[in-house]
């Protein structure tokens, strides 16, 4: 990606999130989302063992990698870094062939009724206006924080800057625009339970 | 999870196709009694290849809506799609060629075999190069035994597939064209080995590749890996195979019998690679 005037990001404070599923309405309700599709979802499972359970919530988005697998497989450059680096899709060059949702680590795209694929676009229309992500904006319990890091004192780079955080999958090296403070500690956690999927399809196994 | 029973059908015809081309190239290069496999081969090559592009097309729902979408395939030189959006037309084309100037019984030039075997060696190949580039599924993520795997099964298939055809269709030729013996035997052997490879690469790639390897050997798809993939694809070809040798040519049942099994085992090999692979976003419990 090249370097662009604004570098959009998210932090997610995980000792924050309650699991309340907020955010996952706010955005089903912003893009009018289908029953089965989310652009954002929180995946909670049991952790721990009698009587030190605790529950983790893990929320999931598109990670805007700045080395986004599914912009250089997309064959037909539906897939691209917007002005702004953030990775859209353009649905109009979309012949649904899903090689972006394989190749996405994260499984966040999905399939609208046209066939084209779809994902999380940071709220692109909201920011644009100055808006926050309805994700965030919605956000009770501020886990969410969002903003530019090219701005020292954005919400989001204030955040990072005073806190630990962690990526999802570092080990590919696609530079993850989404940070989570306290993943490590979740990650570390002994599972006591299964995977919520947040009511996305795969919860039953594959 | 995106991809599913049409695109493994996709992946086993493009192979399949590919290797009957390139068993109708070598059978034409032996001059002698190869007509039945070339005829088959010209036929099978394009026609296979043909079938999973509009298996694709199907499965591609937004192109299938808008058609013109499909031009844009070729934007994006980096990706592997599109490699194999240029590989197999090449195929395509090339395929189409020999199959017309067999039919016009027109003699095509020999350097063109060349040319040929090597569209055929890069459709296999992209095949399992598209799913090796995906860092998703570590039971795809090898570039470099994956594809093996997938020309060693496309030249099996492809073989099969021609002699079934020639056995079924003409009174002359039995079985399994006979054009480099000694690799043809070896290729269960190969394609077995490959196979434990690629499993013992995924498993040692960590939870989720253990865990795709484990739905193979003993989970959800293991009656599909053991009965169809290492029983009919791999096993019982190689008894046959012996078995052949003896009887001779009173055989063509036994041959018959042999190519099915082998064409059945390229097929779930392709659907127990696509369908058991797990991706490393979901995290593995127990």
């Amino acid at each position: 990606m090249p370097n662009t005037e604004k570098s959009y990001a998210m932090a997610v404070d995980l000792a924050a999130c309650i699991g309340c599923n907020a955010c996952v309405l706010a955005c089903k309700m912003e893009h009018d989302l289908p029953v089965d599709a989310f652009n954002t979802w929180i995946e909670s499972w049991d952790c721990g063992s009698y009587p030190n359970v605790t529950r983790a919530n893990l929320p999931k988005l598109c990670n805007h990698c700045d080395n986004a697998p599914c912009v250089s497989v997309c064959p037909t450059k539906a897939t691209f870094f917007d002005e702004n680096g953030l990775v859209s899709v353009d649905e109009s060059r979309c012949i649904g062939c899903k090689y972006c949702a394989e190749a996405c680590p994260f499984q966040v795209r999905w399939v609208n009724d046209d066939g084209a694929v779809q994902k999380c676009s940071f709220c692109k229309d909201r920011i644009n206006y100055g808006l926050l992500p309805a994700c965030v904006a919605n956000c009770p319990t501020k886990s969410r924080i969002f903003g530019d890091l090219n701005d020292p004192n954005s919400e989001v780079s204030r955040f990072l800057a005073a806190h630990e955080t962690q990526v999802l999958h570092k080990e590919l090296g696609i530079n993850c625009s989404v940070y989570y403070c306290g993943l490590d500690e979740l990650q570390a956690q002994e599972k006591a339970s299964a995977v919520f999927y947040g009511g996305r399809r795969g919860e039953s196994g594959k | 999870m995106y991809w599913g029973i049409e695109i493994a059908t996709y992946l086993f015809l493009a192979g399949m196709g590919a290797g009957a081309f390139a068993t109708a190239i070598a059978a034409r290069r032996k001059s002698e009694g190869g007509a039945p496999y070339e005829r088959a081969g010209y036929v099978l090559g394009p026609v296979a290849v043909g079938i999973g592009l509009l298996l694709l097309i199907v499965d591609a729902h937004a192109g299938f809506n808008h058609p013109l979408r499909f031009f844009y395939l070729i934007s994006n030189l980096g990706s592997v799609m599109t490699w194999g959006v240029i590989i197999l037309s090449v195929f395509m084309v090339i395929s189409f060629i020999y199959l017309v100037a067999h039919l016009l019984k027109k003699k095509l030039p020999a350097a063109l075999d060349w040319l040929s075997l090597a569209a055929c060696l890069g459709t296999a190949a992209y095949t399992g190069v598209l799913l090796g580039v995906i860092e998703t599924y570590p039971l795809w993520n090898n570039v470099i035994i994956l594809p093996l795997l997938f020309v060693v099964s496309a030249t099996a298939a492809g073989n099969a597939a021609v002699g079934l055809w020639a056995s079924l269709s003409s009174k002359g030729a039995y079985g399994q064209p006979v054009f480099c013996e000694g690799f043809q035997r070896l290729l269960p052997f190969l394609e077995a080995a490959l196979l434990v490879c690629l499993l013992i690469f995924s498993a040692m790639s960590g939870e989720t590749g253990r865990a795709s390897v484990m739905g193979l050997l003993a989970g959800a798809y293991a009656p599909m890996f053991w009965v169809l993939v290492v029983g009919c694809g791999l096993v019982a070809p190689v008894f046959l195979e012996a078995k052949l040798k003896k009887a001779q040519d009173k055989a063509v049942s036994l041959n018959i019998v042999a190519s099915v099994l082998v064409l059945i085992g390229g097929f779930s090999l392709r659907c127990c690679i696509v369908l058991a692979a797990l991706p490393i976003s979901m995290p593995v419990f127990g």
